[in-house]
């Protein structure tokens, strides 16, 4: 045969810019906070400079519990965090896959869901806060209903994208070789949607975090987000930074574990 | 099942019967078949030809089982065709191999765990073999040319031994070399394996390089208005008198109306 056979693009290799590309941001914003408060361009009380936020967080993260009020808290306050992320987004998902996945591919089903859905993802979060403070009280229901409900809609949205642009003559390829309806959703229908179910996952994930905060300002004892809010009563700026870093540093690693272990799956690992 | 051998079942392949179509279009109902009625013997080419819009297409897509029809029906082996099955292979116009899946796994996708994993390996690997493929089945559908994704279409249903292989202008979107060398590819496959062929195109000269027989079809509403048998030695000389006149004929009864 003529044809020339093209290089295998399976393993690439990272060239050194796409080690140091993502953290050159980090690192400006970094600066200018350092230049900002060690040049004494903000008063500490507004804004305490890098180092000082870096000792709290040593406190926080390393010291023995009881020495401070914030010292040693962080690894309940971290695992309360999760519970309540990983508790609602793991709702979110275990409703919002299958009924997107179905109002993509079913006409009367999307006539069906679609103007509640959207009417109810309209309401913001936080009206939400108070009905769900009165019917599940201050703590773990709370903060779960309001992160699965919000992880909810991208995860559905995603879902039904993704099941609703299917190429049709894949499922007319499986069918032709022979499978039957449950195994052409598994083996094609949910392969085939996956770049779609991929991002409506990963914006669910994100926006958990957002509403695990919120669902922790109601004054539970532990949790990043309760930290912070102690934190502003005490008047520890240094607390509510450290916080919303660790949040930030937290969140990017949940997403990358989500995509990494997505990878297992080839639909996503190979497109 | 429905993938009986063929020598237990003694009329022809495929029949096509009274069959009609029509699409509803603002309101009212635009006939798009009418009336097609043909027979496909076991081992026999049959190529469809007509205009675009003449419904060859949807005539092959309610042969498939992917569409139904609204009048007629279509028999496999005797026996009405309800929904797409393996032993009718389609062959699409437009690449659909799954693009997750690598060619061998493309291939395999169709064989049943009844051969055990080994045995379909090697079902796989010879049919790679066959269309000639040889070596590239741990490439992914997006690593390889528009020729071989149509070999490794072809490669899918053909390991599954379909009764009959239906293609839609398979050859449609390749360059002349490309197409050329698939035309010989399968008139290699049809030698060894008698695979009866149902397919549909637009051009005169691949409907009388292939086919043992043609169907042209009459566009708006879709009907056979003439059949042409070829009777012309395997491997055809595209440049012979018998091949070209044979053509002029075709495309003649093509244009005419």
């Amino acid at each position: 045969m003529a044809e020339q056979r093209p290089a295998q693009p399976q393993t690439r290799s990272r060239p050194a810019a796409a080690l140091l590309l993502p953290w050159v941001l980090p690192a400006c914003a970094l600066g200018v906070w350092a230049l900002l408060s060690l040049g004494g361009l903000v008063p500490a009380y507004l804004l305490p400079s890098p180092t000082q936020v870096l000792d709290t967080a040593q406190d926080y993260i390393f010291a023995p519990p009881g020495n401070a009020p914030y010292a040693g808290r962080f690894v309940n306050d971290a695992l309360a965090s999760l519970g309540r992320v990983g508790g609602g987004f793991a709702l979110a998902v275990a409703l919002g896959l299958p009924l997107g996945l179905i109002s993509g591919r079913l006409r009367f089903m999307r006539l069906f869901l679609d103007t509640f859905i959207n009417g109810v993802r309209a309401v913001p979060g936080i009206a939400w806060l108070p009905l769900a403070l009165v019917w599940f009280g201050i703590g773990f229901k709370t903060t779960v209903f309001l992160v699965s409900l919000a992880a909810f809609f991208p995860i559905y949205l995603g879902a039904a994208a993704g099941a609703m642009q299917v190429n049709p003559l894949y499922l007319r390829a499986g069918a032709m070789m022979g499978l039957g309806r449950g195994r052409l959703i598994f083996t094609v229908l949910i392969p085939a949607a996956m770049p779609h179910v991929v991002t409506g996952l990963r914006l669910g994930l994100g926006i958990s975090f957002a509403y695990l905060v919120l669902g922790e300002l109601t004054g539970v004892p532990d949790g990043l987000g309760a930290a912070i809010m102690d934190a502003r009563m005490l008047g520890r700026v240094d607390i509510i930074i450290m916080g919303i870093l660790l949040i930030a540093v937290i969140g990017r690693v949940c997403d990358l574990a989500m995509v990494g272990g997505l990878k297992l799956f080839k639909s996503v690992r190979r497109r | 099942m429905d993938r009986a051998a063929p020598g237990q079942y003694a009329g022809p392949c495929l029949q096509v019967q009274g069959v009609g179509k029509g699409f509803r279009v603002n309101g009212s109902v635009r006939p798009a078949l009418e009336d097609i009625s043909f027979a496909v013997r076991s081992g026999e080419v049959l190529g469809i030809l007509g205009p675009s819009g003449c419904g060859k297409t949807t005539l092959l897509n309610i042969i498939a089982g992917f569409l139904p029809q609204d009048a007629g029906q279509v028999l496999m082996h005797g026996r009405p065709v309800t929904r797409p099955g393996p032993e009718r292979g389609v062959v699409f116009q437009e690449d659909a191999l799954f693009p997750w899946l690598t060619v061998a796994e493309n291939v395999g996708f169709g064989l049943r765990n009844g051969d055990g994993l080994a045995g379909r390996r090697l079902k796989v690997e010879r049919m790679l073999e066959l269309v000639g493929l040889e070596g590239y089945s741990r490439y992914l559908p997006r690593a390889i040319s528009g020729g071989m994704k149509q070999r490794v279409a072809l490669a899918r249903v053909l390991v599954l031994q379909p009764a009959a292989l239906l293609m839609d202008e398979p050859f449609a979107a390749l360059d002349a070399q490309t197409r050329a060398d698939m035309h010989d590819l399968l008139g290699a496959l049809q030698n060894q394996l008698k695979q009866t062929v149902v397919f549909v195109t637009h051009d005169p000269e691949e409907a009388v390089k292939l086919s043992d027989r043609v169907l042209v079809m009459d566009s708006a509403p879709g009907r056979l208005r003439q059949e042409f048998s070829v009777e012309l030695p395997r491997p055809r000389q595209l440049d012979s008198p018998a091949f070209l006149e044979l053509k002029r004929a075709i495309l003649h009864s093509l244009s005419g109306r």
